[in-house]
């Protein structure tokens, strides 16, 4: 079963349009949602919770299709969301947190919960109104994975921590993949953490996905060039995908099997994909 | 149900504890000081309502397994919690001054009222959020005073049926509107959600 | 198992995992009938994709170094050595085509690919492990 599934996803809203999104995140792996801000990321992650439909396309998530009904709201026993903004209630406690949650979440598990609060350090007789904003994402990580998901879903939830939680917390989302039938769907646009833990990145640009692939594959499939205007002007245009010239030179997205044999082309970073995806001119 | 009720009557308990002040207070020093009690139930779930908007909770609520029904019918529950918290008192307080089982008759009419004011204000902060809707409640509580007044002066002129019959139906009738304002409220904010 | 992965060297992350397991159990560090960790649990201690580690585990079976039971995990295969370096062989030959190929468009003569091959230290008539 595939934890999400989104097909032909079409949406107008305003100036903004999600057109044509589609793509799977299989069941037991962590996909990467990565797109500028605008890009369409929270609105598809509405959709998949149901509360946004699309104008046209299906989203089914764990099996079913995504909607704002009651069937939906039984799977949602199975979702964790963390947003971009832990939107918990201000006037309680951690402790009043997890028996809020305990009363919504019928597999709610108080000792992990409570293991999490201790873990990340945080105040039990504190109110969150008086938490800092990278403790009410920790609390709000803290219920997520307290009620046995099978699904993670985060919206830019690591934005605005410091690097060393954002390891504890990545560390913490490969432990819950070590189980198969746990999966994640993290959309950011800080592309390291997500070169990190994904296995499959998909870059969404205005609306459109403009890459949809394996993590590691992206590597192997693509490199990026940086090259003087001639040099640049030699090579095969069937194999250069995007072009940005600045600087004097010209960088180049390519695809390396299109590659003139014994041009060296280094390691690929998923940012420099990204930047020259949105910031690049195709080639006509 | 019981996540998003425990969640609300927390967040509100200084408001609770308010009210339970105020039933106690006017219960004790005045007879038709449960009228106040009464339509301060109905700040409850507003109030609940507002933390819930300052805590921009309703961005986290679709994520939650939680129907919109349900969430909007909580706080109905609480209105409805209260007034009938507040009827049994004074219902209580009527028995000791009698020294004999009483309900004091306007009782049912009042709470009608206070049930209409509740089906009227919740659908309309469910549709224009806690700000706008606060004004709105005012209005409606000043019209709805009048209306008890002048409507008051008239039933008590005549003598076909009794008072508190009358109040027994209004109550009914407010009943059956709040029914209809709680799945109004629900596609109300299920639109607004789903914008 | 502690393989070591280097995003800086060049190689594909599952290359680097096929060459250091192959090179543990030619070599006899990793035994006949050993069980492997899983892909998934392999994936997670090393920090890299599932879909990585099951490429590396997919090519050590496909060049018969490892078996998978079903619903019991992944084993080292019993060990053929000859069947080992006939494998061997036929990637050595694979890798010569392609310097040859790249020989040709450079210019480059037969004999300056011997002396550059010397240079690399392999011992003559030694035998390898």
């Amino acid at each position: 079963m595939n934890a999400i599934e989104c097909k032909d996803i079409c949406k107008r809203y305003g100036g903004f349009a999600l057109e044509d999104v589609s793509f799977v995140l299989p069941q037991g792996c962590v996909l990467g949602l990565v797109g500028e801000n605008g890009a369409g990321k929270s609105t598809l992650i509405r959709m998949m919770l149901g509360a946004c439909r699309a104008d046209s396309g299906s989203v089914n998530v764990l099996g079913s299709e995504a909607s704002g009904g009651a069937d939906f709201a039984r799977v949602k026993q199975d979702i964790g969301v963390v947003l971009d903004e832990a939107c918990l209630p201000e006037e309680l406690n951690a402790a009043q947190i997890g028996r809020t949650m305990k009363g919504v979440y019928a597999r709610w598990d108080q000792q992990a919960y409570e293991g999490y609060v201790e873990r990340f350090a945080l105040p039990r007789n504190k109110l969150v109104k008086d938490y800092s904003r990278g403790m009410k994402m920790k609390l709000a990580l803290a219920a997520a994975m307290s009620h046995r998901a099978k699904l993670l879903v985060l919206d830019e939830a690591t934005g605005g921590l410091d690097p060393i939680v954002r390891d504890e917390i990545l560390d913490l989302f490969n432990e819950f993949t070590r189980d198969e039938t746990h999966s994640i769907l993290l959309s950011s646009h800080i592309v390291s953490d997500l070169e990190k833990i994904c296995d499959y990145i998909v870059f969404l640009h205005e609306g459109r996905v403009l890459m949809a692939e394996e993590k590691d594959a992206l590597d192997e499939k693509y490199a990026v060039l940086t090259l003087l205007e001639e040099d640049a002007a030699a090579l095969d245009p069937a194999c250069v995908l995007r072009t940005m010239r600045s600087r004097g030179v010209v960088h180049l997205l390519i695809r390396r099997d299109r590659l003139p044999v014994g041009m060296p082309a280094g390691r690929t970073s998923i940012e420099d994909i990204m930047l020259l995806l949105t910031k690049g001119e195709a080639l006509q | 149900m019981k996540g998003i009720l425990l969640k609300d009557l927390l967040c509100i308990r200084k408001n609770i504890w308010v009210c339970v002040f105020i039933i106690a207070v006017f219960g004790l020093f005045s007879d038709n000081g449960v009228v106040f009690a009464l339509f301060y139930s109905i700040m409850l779930p507003v109030n609940a309502i507002a933390l819930d908007e300052r805590s921009r909770f309703e961005r986290l609520l679709p994520a939650l397994p939680v129907s919109s029904l349900t969430y909007v019918l909580s706080k109905y529950l609480i209105a409805y919690g209260f007034i009938a918290l507040t009827a049994v008192l004074s219902i209580a307080l009527r028995t000791v001054k009698m020294h004999a089982f009483a309900v004091p008759e306007e009782l049912p009419a009042l709470m009608a009222l206070c049930l209409l004011a509740t089906a009227i204000t919740l659908v309309l902060i469910f549709r224009f959020g806690v700000e706008k809707g606060r004004m709105i409640y005012m209005v409606s509580v000043v019209v709805q005073a009048g209306l008890l007044g002048a409507l008051g002066a008239i039933m008590e002129e005549q003598t076909l049926i009794p008072l508190p019959v009358i109040g027994w139906i209004a109550f009914a009738l407010a009943a059956a509107v709040n029914v209809g304002s709680v799945f109004a409220a629900r596609n109300v904010y299920e639109n607004r959600l789903l914008a | 198992m502690n393989l070591i992965i280097s995003n800086a060297s060049g190689l594909p992350i599952y290359e680097q995992i096929v060459t250091q397991i192959k090179g543990r159990i030619l070599s006899g560090a990793l035994e006949e009938g050993e069980m492997l960790p899983s892909i998934r649990a392999l994936a997670k201690d090393l920090r890299i994709s599932v879909i990585t580690t099951k490429r590396a585990y997919d090519e050590l079976e496909r060049e018969g170094l490892i078996c998978t039971v079903a619903g019991k995990g992944c084993f080292v295969a019993a060990r053929n050595p000859e069947w080992v370096r006939e494998g061997l062989l036929r990637e050595i030959e694979g890798h010569m085509q392609k310097i040859a190929q790249l020989a040709v468009q450079a210019g480059i003569r037969g004999d300056e690919l011997c002396e550059m091959f010397h240079a690399l230290g392999l011992e003559d008539g030694d035998e390898r492990d």
